[in-house]
């Protein structure tokens, strides 16, 4: 339904994942999952716990590499390796530095301040002097509004500070897109706001997204494509209406039960 | 007979006037301790990374390792490293380097185990953060999961060490002219049992201690201090300080100027 061809004159697709398989051993995660997430569109992710979209949204950044399928990225393939041969090394590093990934525990570095969690890549992966590294990345903490923490350990932030703090480590890298792994269900109700906001300036900004998220409200909001998995496929995809009236008894039950 | 005119008259400047004695022996110590902890913590660290080792074999030949040399009384071992291995096969090694042979081997055994512990207990998701921003295995290694795991490790690697300087007596039975080796001859030749061994007591605490002081050091080098907001004021925290301050008007002023997103409203 939502195929789009990959060659002709249509949007050019960042991210295509074919026909993808996962196990971890006798568990058949993924089972033949084809995604195509086009520049600037926001996908939405949801589904029961276990049901594969971690895994693959681990896939798209190589984190995790499939058994089977292709994983593309900017027109390039980029795995899992042709006829079963081992991954290049370096190449998925390539790839991960174009791709910003935020996650539901935030994993912030515990042992530097927030100013070098976001500067530790610009100096350690692409090699940007110090002063110029750091003043790009108290740019970026500005933008999450947390300049005046940038002195500040992990530790010392909320929940919802450190999330911000983890977007900014991602978007200073100058990513073409944003995964985001359910990055508000570790916080406390009333930090869950801010952190949208900040998912949802960033989405209005053009970023290209994709979201494994339980808020319906922020799917029905910035959705353009919105994935329902369950067992490793892809149950049922659709546009904002999905939430209202979904076609799959499955996607109704579960949305039902999240309610 | 001077023996037993020695027991009746405590004479406490007797360790004072050994000093010399006491001196080359605790010298020797220190030395032993040193050198056989630098070579057990490099020996320890690699023993934990091959005990992680995906391989089938490599994980269960060290982990043998490191129950093999944990099971050996240590007293037992530096008599089999120099008597048993060392002069039976006549390996042309010194007391001293076959006592800090045996050290080694063992203390790399419980070193290997405590690194282990430290870094498996830094969470997955560290790893996966720094490789999702295309940090490469060494570098997250380096620059995240070992920090965390160096202050993790840092407590029971300061008991360690203090253990190694109490260890290191034992290699006195291979003739090791260390601290207590000096000290029992040193008793034997004055039959000043109660002052020698008073005096190496001391000693031992005395090293002891300061080892207990540099670790406290160590960890309190590992505070987490906001620079910005704490009251701390040393020469370095100052200075900091004042270039994140010049760093955040540098920003607040570029705000104005140029038509970046701003994600956040406050
Ligand atoms: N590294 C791994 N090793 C073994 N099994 C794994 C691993 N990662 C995930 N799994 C398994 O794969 C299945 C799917 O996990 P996944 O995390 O992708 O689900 P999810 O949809 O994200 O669930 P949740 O909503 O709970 O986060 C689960 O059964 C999980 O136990
Ligand atoms: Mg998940």
């Amino acid at each position: 339904m939502n195929e789009t061809p990959t060659n002709g004159s249509g949007p050019q697709p960042v991210v295509r994942l074919r026909d993808i398989h996962k196990s971890f051993g006798s568990n058949h995660v993924l089972r033949g999952i084809d995604l195509t997430v086009h520049k600037g569109q926001h996908v939405v992710v949801f589904g029961p716990s276990g049901s594969g979209k971690s895994t693959l949204l681990r896939t798209i950044n190589l984190l995790e590499v499939p058994d089977s399928g292709s994983v593309w990225f900017d027109g390039k393939e980029y795995g899992p390796g042709i006829d079963g041969e081992e991954l290049p090394k370096g190449k998925a590093r390539l790839l991960r530095q174009e791709i910003g990934m935020v996650f539901q525990q935030f994993n912030l570095f515990p042992h530097i301040t927030a100013l070098d969690n976001v500067a530790l890549a610009l100096r350690r992966v692409k090699r940007i002097a110090r002063p110029e590294a750091e003043l790009r990345a108290a740019t970026y903490l500005d933008r999450v509004g947390l300049l005046d923490k940038l002195a500040a350990y992990p530790g010392q932030l909320s929940g919802g500070q450190q999330q911000r703090v983890a977007i900014a480590r991602s978007l200073v890298m100058g990513p073409k897109v944003m995964l985001f792994d359910e990055p508000t269900s570790a916080l406390d109700p009333e930090l869950v706001g801010e952190v949208l906001a900040v998912m949802r300036s960033l989405a209005e900004s053009g970023m290209t997204m994709v979201v494994v998220t339980h808020e319906m409200g922020f799917g029905e909001e910035v959705g353009d494509l919105n994935i329902f998995m369950d067992d490793g496929v892809v149950v049922e995809q659709g546009g904002r209406g999905i939430y209202k009236d979904a076609h799959e008894p499955r996607t109704r039950e579960f949305l039902r039960s999240i309610l | 007979m001077s023996g037993v005119l020695a027991q009746a008259t405590f004479r406490p400047e007797f360790i004072w006037d050994n000093r010399d004695i006491f001196l080359d022996g605790v010298w020797l110590t220190v030395r032993i301790a040193l050198v056989a902890f630098a070579l057990a913590t490099a020996l320890g660290l690699i023993v934990a990374l091959l005990r992680m080792s995906k391989s089938w074999i490599v994980g269960p030949i060290m982990a043998s390792y490191v129950n093999v040399f944990r099971a050996i009384p240590l007293l037992v071992f530096v008599l089999f490293v120099y008597y048993g291995v060392a002069i039976h096969f006549s390996f042309s090694i010194s007391a001293i380097q076959a006592g800090v042979l045996a050290l080694t081997l063992q203390y790399s055994a419980w070193l290997g185990e405590i690194f282990r512990g430290g870094i498996q207990a830094v969470p997955d998701g560290q790893r996966q953060a720094a490789m999702s921003v295309g940090m490469s295995r060494p570098q997250t290694f380096a620059r995240v999961v070992m920090p965390q795991a160096g202050r993790i490790v840092t407590p029971p690697t300061g008991n360690m060490f203090i253990g190694m300087i109490k260890d290191s007596s034992l290699v006195y039975i291979i003739g090791v002219p260390e601290l207590l080796r000096v000290s029992n001859l040193l008793a034997n030749r004055t039959f000043r049992y109660f002052e020698v061994y008073l005096g190496t007591v001391i000693v031992y605490l005395i090293l002891t201690t300061a080892v207990y002081f540099l670790f406290k050091y160590i960890e309190r080098r590992f505070q987490l201090v906001d620079v910005l907001t704490s009251k701390v004021r040393s020469p370095f925290a100052r200075r900091r300080a004042g270039q994140l301050r010049r760093l955040q008007e540098a920003v607040t002023a570029a705000r104005d100027t140029e038509s970046t997103v701003r994600l956040a409203t406050e």
